[in-house]
């Protein structure tokens, strides 16, 4: 059905000859303002809004029940809600590394993908920013942990790493949000210009917040959007690294490591990537956007796979290594007992999905097929939830004391709610790829050879090597 | 001290409600869900859930400022302050013991049991039994009234209608009272003999059976053959350097004596300075002596007789003269296996060198030879006066054969009129006594009992019984004290004490308790003044039984059958299977109490119901796993209930829990008619009259399928890596050592874990100027009986979670006492170990709430802050000891029925509230909460103190799980006062902290466990 | 800001008209506003100051303190007797009323509830003002005996002919005083004198006051929260 789409694509016909700016514009903006968008759209549509639903439920049943139609449990009091939590705040980390990292490194490949994983970026953390709330005990209280004035005197504790996390993923959502909204400007104004029908006019209207393209405009967008690149870079590495602070800072046996906060970066861009690659595949096939979302985009991010890859089952060795190290007898049995313990399934399955799979990428038929790209993405994220729950289920199910010692059992309402975080996630997506520009229109035409041909004013980027379009 | 309370205001309004026709009906025709919460597992919403969240929606009317109202007395009561704790002195019977209590009652509720420190058996120890006592009382599955069975139904009558039915009633008694039979709950109160007398002479004729389900006479049957005379026998275990348990539970809950027991034990077992005891075993199953003891044989019970025999030729040959009449060594092939060989040897020495100060206890339900074997052995050996005092009990029939003639007469139409006084023989009588279908061929049958239970159905009345806190009575302690039970609260359900009911039958002219009991002491406390001070304390001071001087008459050589030759042969059909009171439901009668439903049995750790426990060897070579469902049989009766593997356990030997199993205990034990499955299974079916608790040639066979078994600790099967973890970790949690090691190195338990200085990123939140509260616990004494745990419960308001909730590792219990194996399993070494919250000076928990919800006081208290909580469970996974417990569901609600928009759905199990204690916060769902070093208690001394500007006296504050402790393993107070017990104890070389390498600093000191092995059994 | 002719000539393209380019400042003016607006309305709004202070719920029987502590001057203590020694300052029984009302107004149709009450021996209904939660506990005796005065939480109660809630009861309200109990430390035997006024400066009388009899009051959090 793919493959039928890219054929004869509704919008686009055959694709024809080279492509140039209207082209671009074209294949982007057309895709928002059809009328009917394809029927795989209207399918997926309905199972993530059904998925949507599930989560709905789920969580209005927990809230009314409390949080004991989870399976958490004693010893393990954090169970799939912060192993989703933790999931879902790494994903977002590509996005931000696209557009930020890249940005400033100058790697004008990101332009295809960027406004992807920025997409991606927000409606990751958003499913990340639902978990917090509603994990804890009376989830209609969680303004305790705000620095608000209050009656009682009394501040939150910032000694405490959760409250760390509060600021960061706060600060990170809001960073992303901007840097995302602020790249579609000239994008929504684009849709704005070609709009027929007045609401379209209007909406596109407001959110172009009155963009005329003058060079001055251009000039200001530039400045800011290097700023806004600049101030996100940093977060990349702050955001998981204090996520990771939840575990590294405490005692707990097998979380207290200080390999923590290099290692959840690592593994949040590997998953990150993962997931644009796993987005990009089916909606460059289903909107025909193969000619801006080249194989070679994919086989790129397919090496930092690769490399962000290795770097995690580097962790994964260093932590035996150092428990062992250590001779601290509860670290070294945490280990032992991940490996071969009750749990040995979830981790040698992490270390299957994680390490060994993508190994595959070293062979550049695999890295340049997007189906084996494809698989091969989704493997990874699910490679990367087992890591996150192998981290918070394995350590805790068995600590100091014998005497504690416990076995966690997710619930059926656990499932429901991991599903359903995807359900909200793949939701937001589907709109986003229905109603905002896709792809980066200005951004592309900015790296593209064109724009250096006719010295194209606009576009601040470096122009020595343009992208070669097939 | 004055005798009845006045009712206070807010009863007469549960009162009206009684009578409120549409609550009476709302009675009828509620139906209700089970009261162990296991309606609320996850994934499995009761439809009723649903409703209530439809309701709900139409509920949210809108919130307004909460009207409270504040209802004081008409006229105020002398001595009355509103709102303050008031104590009072009374006891609880069990098994004709009698415990002496002091309960403490706010406005008139009694919410708090402890043992009365100045009683002279209990001395403040009180067990989980005695704790729950206040549970039982608001207990809603209480008959609410009398009840007749008419046809096939049973309906309601009123009082009066009683009366009228006995006046009428009464001249046929008269006439005919041959045809009237009593079946009395074993008892030692002296107005109860008084009152058996008086309706003897009324109903001339009328025949008097003591009936208990679990204590037997056997002790009596052995002493008559050993004195010649029956005799009861009370240890002074604090005396003794070598104590011998054959079989014996002495400090378990199911004694009546095992507070005593368990205080006397613990004496003996102090390392420092006076010299240590040294206790042996000799026991089919684990038990709490068992676990103390420095040596420990696994043996069936069969052949306890034959053990016996031996031991008392090898010291009657060494005794010589003084050893005459001994029985011949018996021909037991496993008596001269080496281990029980060298075992034996070892006993006879330390026996013999310590004549004078060695005792032997044995099984309460062990043959009367091996009672009698057991007190020649006493007196040989010197105990007599010293570890050991007998006082002469009257002659009586066997108990089993009155109950025979019982059911014989019943049979032979020779029995119209039968009591049932408090006991539930229907469910707990031999079954080939056939009781039931008996019960059904007496006319009038009266049962009087608290609940409508299994005899009280099949009763043509039932008279609802008057708690133990709700009525006056007497009764002798342990050592014959005669003590007093004062009513702390007016009958709630007007429920009639025995003796109230005897009187009326009787036509007593004095037919109040209080008049009734007066009546029977009238010559020993002769005025007023002598009355109140016996009332107050509890007790008739000098009334101790007077010690009898007894001469050991010759006995004849016991003949052993081929089953009492018998040791651990593990095949089919030459089984087993012991039978014996439960330590939480006794013999059934507790079985609708919750907190005791989910108190982990001391040793199997088990929660909600029993097992077949058989040691790992037996079950390997039955090929039975642990859970598997497994049918067990003996003498053509069968039972069918989960198996678990229990090390320790003498190998061919299965032990069964009486008293489970029950179909009318309530919502919370099963009650047939609400289907709600009983929890456990019946273990009575298999005992038969001739042999009740002891049943040989049993067989075990496994059934398709498994039962989880709701255990607190193991609750998964541990794998090998597991297994390796446990056992590298022992030894560095718990410090034992042998007692010459000990005195090589006393501080041996401070260098358990080797790590490099501790520094601490924090600086100290808090200089401990004033006071700085801390806890020491004896490993050393701690017997396990975990009497704490359910203080614990009752002065915290600890909710109960069920059984599902227990099998999803979510109990409350904030204090666990963990249960440690070593060496063979076959023949573990048992250590027991007391988990409270440590309150750590460097807590990690203080340092990771995001919303400061559990702080650090200036006293060094983690302060737990119940209403700031927001639940994110952050502490616990930071809590290396894990004593955090969170309310993952709503349980004390949900209980009631109520939900978030509606407080209460069922007004009835309302009644359960009034057991809180009102000084402890309740809590709701989503919070966390642990361990709190009793702090009200902290607080409420400390103003009482300052008020008055005195200093606090150590001691003054004892925390729930100290103040009961019968073995006084616990020690609490102020550090910085370096004269306080806890201070001393801290400084003891021996004390030690666990997981101290992390630095957390704990306020709780363990003093390690110190064994004291023969030399030659190391 | 001003617009190039190029953009003037393209205005059609755009459905704003010119005065549009003012919502920005406005949204920018809105956005910063209305979060302080709106903290500042909960955190006075919802604050106990506003939603408690002065509640005077109906009592069943017209009982004036003013006329009783005030004119009359009874002390607090001849019907809160238990105020010194226990944590509630108990409501007196109906037996303390019946003292004086056997002879004074014995008839009056105002004080049948208090003779009904006292005949049938139930409780007279009284609607408790000041209501902590459940989880605070307070204890009278505490703080009496340390000399703090009953009019510095419950006000003039010698004044109000029907009882309200003079202060706020919030915990930071507490708070304030268990970090400067001086503010409100007077003698044990004034305690119950609604209208002493301190002989010096009630700061530094106060903190005299602390350090002769001692007083620190805790702020850890088992002090009133067990």
């Amino acid at each position: 059905m793919a493959t039928l789409w890219s054929e004869t694509n509704p919008y686009l016909g055959a694709p024809k000859g080279d492509t140039d700016f209207a082209r671009i514009t074209d294949n982007v903006a057309r895709v928002a303002e059809a009328a009917k968008p394809p029927m795989g759209w209207y399918i997926a549509f309905a199972i993530a809004l059904t998925m949507l639903t599930g989560f709905g439920a789920s969580l209005a049943w927990v809230s009314w029940t409390g949080i004991g139609a989870w399976g958490n449990m004693h010893p393990v009091a954090w169970g799939f809600p912060i192993v989703n939590f933790v999931f879902w705040v790494g994903i977002g980390h590509a996005g931000t590394l696209i557009s930020a990292i890249l940005f400033l490194l100058r790697q004008t490949w990101r332009t295809a993908i960027n406004r992807f994983a920025e997409a991606m970026t927000i409606f990751a953390v958003s499913c990340a920013g639902v978990f917090p709330g509603v994990h804890i005990g009376r989830p209609w209280m969680p303004y305790y942990m705000f620095p608000i004035p209050n009656q009682m005197n009394m501040w939150p504790q910032f000694r405490s790493p959760l409250e760390w996390d509060i600021f960061a993923v706060g600060t990170y959502f809001t960073i992303s949000l901007l840097f995302w909204f602020m790249g579609m400007i000239p994008d929504f104004a684009t849709l704005r210009d070609r709009a027929t029908t007045t609401p379209r006019r209007l909406i596109y209207g407001i959110v172009a917040m009155g963009w005329r393209g003058s060079s001055r405009q251009w000039h200001r967008y530039e400045r800011a959007y290097l700023l806004l690149a600049a101030l996100a870079t940093p977060l990349v590495l702050s955001v998981h690294s204090v996520v990771s602070f939840d575990f590294a800072t405490s005692q707990a046996p097998g979380w207290h490591t200080t390999i923590f906060p290099p290692y959840f970066v690592a593994g949040a861009i590997f998953g990150g990537f993962a997931m644009v690659v796993t987005l990009a595949v089916p909606a460059r096939q289903f909107f025909g956007l193969k000619r801006l979302i080249e194989i070679r985009h994919l086989e790129l991010m397919n090496k930092v796979i690769l490399a962000t890859g290795m770097m995690v089952g580097y962790a994964y060795g260093m932590e035996f290594f150092i428990a062992w190290y250590s001779g601290n007898p509860y670290e070294v049995f945490v280990f032992v007992n991940r490996a071969f313990g009750p749990y040995a399934w979830a981790y040698w399955t992490m270390i299957a999905c994680n390490v060994l799979i993508p190994q595959l990428h070293w062979f550049q038929k695999v890295r340049t097929n997007v189906w084996c790209t494809l698989a091969i993405g989704v493997v990874i994220n699910v490679g990367m939830w087992f890591e996150r729950f192998v981290i918070i289920c394995t350590s805790m199910s068995r600590d100091f004391m014998p005497a504690n010692w416990g076995y966690f059992v997710p619930s059926t309402i656990d499932y429901l709610t991991l599903g359903g975080s995807f359900g909200l996630f793949f939701t937001l997506f589907l709109l986003f790829c229905r109603f905002l520009p896709m792809v980066a229109i200005a951004e592309v035409k900015g790296a593209h050879r064109d724009a250096h041909a006719n010295h194209g004013g606009h576009g601040g980027h470096d122009h020595s090597h343009a992208p070669e379009t097939a | 001290m004055n005798a009845k309370h006045p009712r206070p205001t807010y009863w007469r309004s549960l009162a009206e409600l009684d009578q409120d026709p549409k609550f009476q009906q709302m009675l009828a025709t509620e139906f209700p869900e089970p009261l162990d919460g296991r309606e609320m597992a996850p994934g499995t919403p009761a439809r009723r859930r649903f409703l209530q969240i439809m309701g709900a929606s139409f509920a949210l009317g809108g919130c307004r400022f909460q009207e409270d109202k504040l209802l004081p007395f008409s006229r105020r009561p002398e001595g009355v302050l509103p709102g303050e704790p008031r104590r009072f002195a009374t006891a609880m019977e069990l098994g004709g013991v009698a415990t002496g209590l002091v309960v403490t009652s706010y406005d008139g509720r009694p919410v708090k049991v402890e043992g009365s420190p100045l009683h002279p058996t209990s001395g403040g120890g009180a067990s989980s039994l005695h704790q729950a006592l206040v549970l039982g009382l608001y207990d809603p599955d209480r008959s609410e009234g009398i009840t007749r069975l008419q046809g096939q139904a049973r309906v309601a009558a009123l009082p009066a209608q009683f009366e009228e039915f006995v006046a009428a009633e009464r001249p046929n008694w008269q006439s005919r009272g041959s045809s009237v039979r009593v079946l009395s709950s074993l008892s030692s109160s002296p107005s109860l003999a008084a009152m058996k007398q008086r309706f003897l002479t009324a109903f001339a004729g009328a025949k008097w059976i003591d009936y208990s389900a679990v204590e037997t006479d056997n002790l009596e049957a052995g002493t008559t053959l050993c004195f010649g005379k029956p005799h009861q026998a009370v240890y002074q275990l604090e005396n003794a350097r070598i104590v011998l348990s054959v079989h014996s539970d002495v400090a378990s809950s199911t004694d009546p004596a095992g507070i005593v027991a368990g205080r006397g034990l613990a004496r003996g077992r102090v390392p420092e300075g006076q010299p240590m005891s040294r206790v042996y075993a000799v026991e089919s199953s684990l038990s709490l002596i068992g676990g103390i003891a420095d040596h420990r044989l696994s043996m069936s019970a069969g052949s306890a007789k034959a053990f016996l025999a031996a031991l008392d030729a090898e010291l009657s040959s060494k005794l010589g003269d003084a050893g005459k009449g001994a029985q011949p060594k018996p021909a037991a092939k496993f008596l001269a296996e080496p281990s029980i060989a060298k075992f034996i040897a070892a006993l006879t020495q330390d026996l013999l060198a310590n004549r004078g100060a060695a005792v032997l206890l044995v099984g309460s339900r062990l043959p009367p030879e091996v009672q009698a074997l057991a007190q020649r052995l006493n007196v040989l050996l010197d105990g007599v006066g010293r570890t050991v005092t007998y006082h002469e009990v009257p002659v009586r029939e066997r108990r089993k054969d009155a109950l025979q003639a019982l059911v014989q007469d019943i049979q032979a139409g020779r029995v119209e009129t039968l009591l049932v006084l408090g006991e539930n023989p229907v469910l707990t009588a031999p079954t080939d006594l056939g009781f039931a279908a008996a019960l059904a061929k007496v006319k009038t049958s009266i049962a009087l009992s608290e609940f409508e239970d299994e005899t009280a159905l099949l009763s043509s009345w039932h008279v609802p019984l008057a708690h133990p806190l709700e009525a006056w009575g007497d009764s002798l302690a342990h050592d014959g004290t005669i003590t007093l039970a004062q009513p702390l609260i007016a009958p709630l359900f007007g429920g009639r004490s025995v003796l109230e009911l005897l009187a009326l039958l009787a036509n007593d002219p004095k037919r109040d308790g209080l008049e009734i009991v007066r009546r029977t002491h009238a010559g020993s406390l002769p005025n007023q003044k002598a009355w109140d001070r016996a009332v107050h304390d509890g007790f008739i001071s000098g009334t101790m039984a007077a010690p009898a001087s007894v001469t050991v008459g010759v006995l004849p050589t016991f003949a052993l059958a081929e089953s009492e030759l018998r040791n651990g042969e593990a095949s089919n059909g030459k089984l087993e299977i012991v039978l014996a009171p439960d330590s939480k439901v006794y013999d059934g009668r507790f079985g609708n109490s919750s907190w005791l439903q989910e108190l982990p049995e001391p040793l199997s750790k088990q929660t909600w119901g029993n097992a077949v426990w058989l040691s790992p060897g037996t079950g390997k070579a039955l090929s039975i796993a642990d859970g598997d469902l497994v049918k067990v049989s003996a003498a053509g009766k069968e039972l069918t209930l989960p198996a678990l593997h229990v090390p320790g356990q003498a190998e061919g030997s299965l032990r069964i829990a009486l008293g489970y199993g029950r179909y009318a205990a309530g919502h919370v034990g099963g009650l047939a008619s609400a289907n709600v499955d009983p929890v456990g299974a019946n273990a009575y079916v298999l005992s038969a009259l001739g042999a009740p608790f002891l049943l040989s040639d049993a067989s075990i066979t496994r059934l398709d399928g498994r039962q989880a078994i709701a255990s607190v600790q193991d609750l998964h099967a541990i794998d090998a890596v597991g297994q390796a973890g446990i056992d590298e970790r022992r030894g560095l949690l718990l410090a034992e050592a042998n007692l010459e090691e000990f005195q090589k190195e006393p501080d041996f338990a401070k260098h358990l874990v080797h790590h490099p200085p501790l520094e601490s990123m924090w600086n100290d939140p808090v200089s401990y100027e004033g006071h700085k509260w801390g806890m020491a616990i004896d490993l050393n004494k701690c017997t396990g009986c975990s009497a704490c745990i359910t203080a614990c419960q009752a002065e915290n308001n600890i909710p109960v979670v069920g059984k599902d909730s227990v099998l999803m590792g979510r109990e409350m219990l904030w204090l666990r006492v963990d249960r440690y194996f070593s060496g063979s399993p076959e023949n573990p070494k048992l250590s027991f170990q007391p988990v409270p919250c440590q309150q750590c000076e460097n807590a990690p928990c203080e340092q990771v709430c995001p919303v400061g919800a559990t702080m650090h006081s200036h006293e060094g208290l983690n302060d737990m802050v119940y209403n700031r909580c927001i639940g994110t469970r952050y502490c616990s996974a930071n809590c290396p000891y894990k004593v955090r417990r969170f309310n993952y569901l709503n349980f004390h609600l949900d209980k009631v029925e109520a939900t978030p928009f509606q407080t209460v759905t069922n007004k009835k199990k309302l009644l359960m509230h009034m057991v809180f204690n009102p000084e402890v916060t309740v809590r709701a769902r989503g919070v966390m909460e642990k361990c709190t070093f009793c702090v009200q208690r902290i607080q409420n001394v400390k103003i009482k103190a300052k008020n008055v500007k005195r200093s606090i006296a150590d001691g003054e504050i004892k925390t729930a799980c100290q103040q009961t402790c019968p073995a006084s393993a616990i020690t609490f107070g102020d550090l910085n006062d370096p004269t306080s017990l806890v201070a001393k104890d801290h400084a003891l070389p021996r004390a030690y902290s666990i997981l101290e390498e992390l630095n957390n600093r704990p306020r709780v000191r363990y003093l390690a466990r110190i064994r004291n092995p023969h030399p030659e059994l190391g | 800001m001003g617009l190039s002719p190029l953009s003037i000539t393209t205005m059609k393209l755009f459905v704003f008209p010119r005065w549009a380019n003012k919502t920005r400042q406005l949204a920018g003016v809105f956005l910063g506003v209305t979060p302080v607006y709106l903290t500042a309305l909960i955190w006075y709004g919802a604050s106990p100051k506003t939603t408690d202070v002065g509640y005077q719920p109906k009592q069943p029987i017209p009982y004036s303190h003013a006329l009783h502590a005030g004119e009359l001057g009874l002390d607090c203590r001849y019907c809160h007797t238990t105020v010194e020694e226990t944590g509630h300052a108990a409501i007196p029984p109906t037996e303390t009323c019946m003292n004086c009302h056997k002879v004074v107004h014995p008839t009056s149709p105002k004080l049948l509830p208090i003779r009904e009450s006292y005949a049938t021996n139930s409780a007279v209904p009284w609607v408790k003002v000041h209501d902590l939660p459940d989880y605070a506990y307070f204890n009278h005796s505490a703080h009496v005996t340390r000399g703090i005065g009953c009019v510095s939480c419950h006000g003039r109660v010698d004044q109000m002919e029907e009882v309200y809630q003079h202060e706020s009861l919030s915990m930071g309200w507490c708070l304030d005083c268990h970090r400067a109990p001086e503010q409100h430390l007077r003698p044990v035997s004034e305690v119950t004198n609604m209208s002493w006024k301190p002989p010096e400066d009630q700061l530094t009388y106060g903190k005299r006051l602390r350090a002769e009899n001692n007083i620190a009051p805790s702020q850890d959090c088992s002090t009133c929260h067990r």
